[in-house]
């Protein structure tokens, strides 16, 4: 299992050689560079220039790219060209916001989702089932710009029900900007302040209704279908001739097996998210990292884009690994060598 | 042979009856798209207490969803029971509560399947499945479970039972799963052991040790076996009594020894006469049956054996024959447990059981009426027949 994991972990450096091969590349095609950005449109040539000097724009291509890498490896993902923040502290500071906006969306997602495929799956062509299935494909199909307003509209601005922007109320509350940035932890364990703790929470529910959408749809989808397989198995048959009562067949012989499918879902639609939602972040006002690269990609910031790509490419396939050792632990039938 | 056996579902069946299970008139049917599938068409029969029945017929007979039926595990809600009962140890199944029916199976009466790798959950250990077996129908707490899970792996002669509780169901071979299936049946020691085609899905050179186990594990406790199989040859050694079906009917019905020697019914002399014997020297040929059982959702007015029997008369066209004693027309009642029965308008001689084909050029009904068309059609025709 060990060398399985330390393997996989090895491929990670092809993957990011290429990757950042790659992103050197379409980033030099596009039009326009950083210095646009920074300088505005009434920008001279001179200045332009003077300001390609100094981000080293003006070297060749190959020269810039082994500048990056040689840093890369010493662990320095360089400077944000507009703030002159470093990659990694930003990274740092943002990262803590979308793991707290995927774990709640990813929270709904299961909750919901995995208990709706279920009771879908047993009442297959019942009406719940069909509606189940209606609601699902709308959950799907729908683009998350416009459930995020519609969301803002109705529970803002419509029943003042719940806030549609940032993670906090920034009148009532200040964070300290070198904590953890978990603002959940931050609020009820350093804090210890309800109140505080009830404002994060009721910041987080819209943006993670809205990011969570689609993962529990899918979610719902993929554990009604697995578990209709599994219903039909030899062993499920096998372990109601045993008597054994329907709880226990539930649990252990069909969610059990259902598990193996839904879990692999689960981990791709983790991976997925963590990478950043942009729309959902984008539309609430979200501090994550998908909102930084979305400004970092309309700036031109080439070392945000490309580190942050970077990145994120480790995180999807450090999820992934996870994912896998998770399916060997539900498997038996699969031990990695 | 003093019990008495009764086709008709009357009250007094259970007062000189006595028998463990009582099947009668059990009738099932299975929603499809393609209509209505009659799989179990009245079928009555009983299993006394320590009894090794064999039940034999193709696939799609309705053997094993007669069994399904008895247990109430038909799939839903495509399969329903639509008429019968059935009777265990004076318990009226088919109206048992819901959890007096889940306390029953597993405890009473257990159940081993024909594919043991797919009939075993293959995420959890073999410990584990066994144990929960004993968990659902008793206080035991788990390590006095365990150990009883233990003593039955050994009794079915699973080497180094204790340590292979940890193992998961594809760390075993074929054979051993299905021992461990069949202590997973035994584990309760129920009153009746339904074995449906235990040993199909493995190596010929282990059927024999399964067999001999499922009789040696009944004998020692004291279970009556409900032996299904399509393969007659399974059932020859090994049980009293055979019952043979054919499209959701008993067809022929009599003690092992006697079905063998005198089959009556053409369809069981077709089984016969399609599987090889040593006995009888090697210039037997081998006659498979002709033409595929017949369509579940249509089944034909008459004898459902009609279409691809030798025998056939004109009568087997129109009237489907009842389960009597050979050549009588009525259907019987009263008679002894493993009196020999077949459902057959004109069931075959000994001299043409042996030979497989009717004597004295008989030509089958069905035949017959096809040449009569051809011979008519030739005629409208205008040509020579």
């Amino acid at each position: 299992m060990l060398k399985f994991i330390v393997r996989r972990l090895l491929l990670l450096i092809p993957i990011l050689l290429g990757l950042s091969l790659l992103m050197v590349v379409f980033l030099h095609m596009l039009p326009g560079d950083p210095c646009g950005a920074i300088l505005g449109e009434h920008s001279t040539p001179a200045n332009i220039a003077r300001c390609q000097h100094g981000l080293g724009l003006d070297k060749p291509l190959y020269q810039q790219y082994l500048d990056y890498m040689a840093g890369v490896i010493h662990g320095d993902f360089g400077v944000s060209a507009t703030n002159k923040v470093s990659v990694t502290t930003s990274f740092l500071t943002r990262f803590p916001a979308t793991i707290e906006l995927t774990v709640a969306a990813m929270f709904l997602a299961i909750g919901i989702g995995i208990p709706l495929g279920v009771a879908a799956a047993k009442r297959q062509y019942s009406l719940f089932d069909n509606f189940a299935t209606v609601a699902s494909l709308i959950g799907i199909s729908i683009p998350i710009f416009f459930l995020g307003l519609l969301l803002q509209y109705v529970f803002g601005v419509w029943l003042h029900w719940l806030p549609t922007a940032g993670r906090y109320d920034l009148g009532t509350f200040s964070y300290d900007h070198a904590g953890t940035n978990f603002l959940l932890w931050e609020s009820l364990v350093i804090n210890r302040n309800p109140a505080e703790f009830l404002d994060v929470v009721r910041h987080l529910i819209l943006p993670a209704v809205a990011l969570g959408t689609i993962p529990l749809a899918v979610v719902a989808r993929i554990t009604r279908s697995a578990v209709l397989e599994v219903l039909s198995e030899d062993y499920v048959r096998t372990a109601r001739a045993k008597g054994l009562t329907s709880k226990r067949i539930d649990d252990r012989h069909v969610l059990r097996n259902a598990m193996l499918p839904i879990s692999t879902v689960i981990g791709l639609q983790t991976g997925l998210l963590l990478g950043g939602a942009v729309l959902t972040e984008q539309i609430f006002s979200w501090g994550g990292v998908g909102n930084w690269l979305f400004q970092a990609a309309v700036d031109k910031d080439f070392a945000v884009i490309q580190s942050g790509a970077l990145i994120l490419a480790s995180i999807f396939v450090v999820v992934n690994l996870i994912v896998d050792v998770g399916y060997a632990y539900l498997n038996p039938r699969i031990r990695y060598q | 042979m003093t019990r008495i056996y009764d086709a008709s579902a009357d009250a007094t069946t259970r007062a000189d009856g006595g028998s463990l299970l009582q099947v009668r008139d059990l009738r099932v049917e299975f929603s499809s798209s393609s209509g209505r599938v009659h799989a179990v068409n009245g079928v009555s029969f009983d299993v006394q207490a320590h009894e090794l029945l064999g039940i034999v017929g193709e696939s799609g007979c309705g053997k094993s969803v007669t069994s399904l039926a008895i247990l109430r595990l038909l799939p839903k809600p495509a399969g329903r029971i639509t008429g019968g009962t059935v009777t265990f140890d004076g318990t009226d199944l088919l109206h048992l509560g819901d959890e007096a029916m889940r306390d029953l199976r597993g405890r009473q009466v257990a159940m081993i399947f024909q594919d043991p790798m797919t009939s075993l959950n293959p995420v959890t250990t073999i410990g584990e499945q066994l144990v929960e077996v004993v968990q659902a129908h008793t206080k035991l707490r788990r390590k006095a479970a365990e150990q009883r899970a233990i003593e039955t792996l050994e009794l079915v002669g699973l080497p180094n039972a204790k340590a292979r509780l940890k193992n998961f169901p594809h760390q075993f071979s074929g054979g051993m799963r299905q021992r461990v299936m069949i202590a997973m049946a035994l584990i309760m020691g129920p009153k009746l052991l339904i074995a449906d085609e235990p040993t199909t899905a493995l190596d010929v050179t282990i059927q024999a040790q399964i067999l001999d186990l499922i009789r040696r594990v009944a004998q020692e406790t004291g279970a009556a076996v409900m032996l299904i199989t399509h393969d007659l040859g399974v059932v020859a050694g090994m049980t009293q009594r055979i019952q043979v079906m054919y499209a959701g009917h008993i067809v022929e019905t009599a003690t092992t020894d006697e079905l063998f020697a005198h089959p009556r019914h053409p369809y069981t002399v077709g089984l016969l006469r399609s599987i090889p014997r040593l006995d009888e020297g090697g210039s037997r040929e081998l006659l498979p049956i002709e033409g595929l059982p017949p369509d579940l959702t249509r089944l034909p007015a008459g004898c459902p054996f009609a279409p691809r029997c030798a025998w056939a008369i004109e009568r087997c066209l129109t009237e489907n024959p009842p389960l009597g004693l050979p050549g009588s027309a009525e259907p019987a009642t009263g008679v002894a447990l493993g009196t020999h029965l077949a459902a057959c308008w004109n069931p075959a001689t000994d001299d043409e059981a042996r030979a497989g084909v009717p004597a004295n050029g008989h030509i089958s009904a069905v035949e017959a009426a096809g040449r009569e068309r051809a011979a008519a059609a030739a005629t409208a025709l205008g040509v020579e027949p």
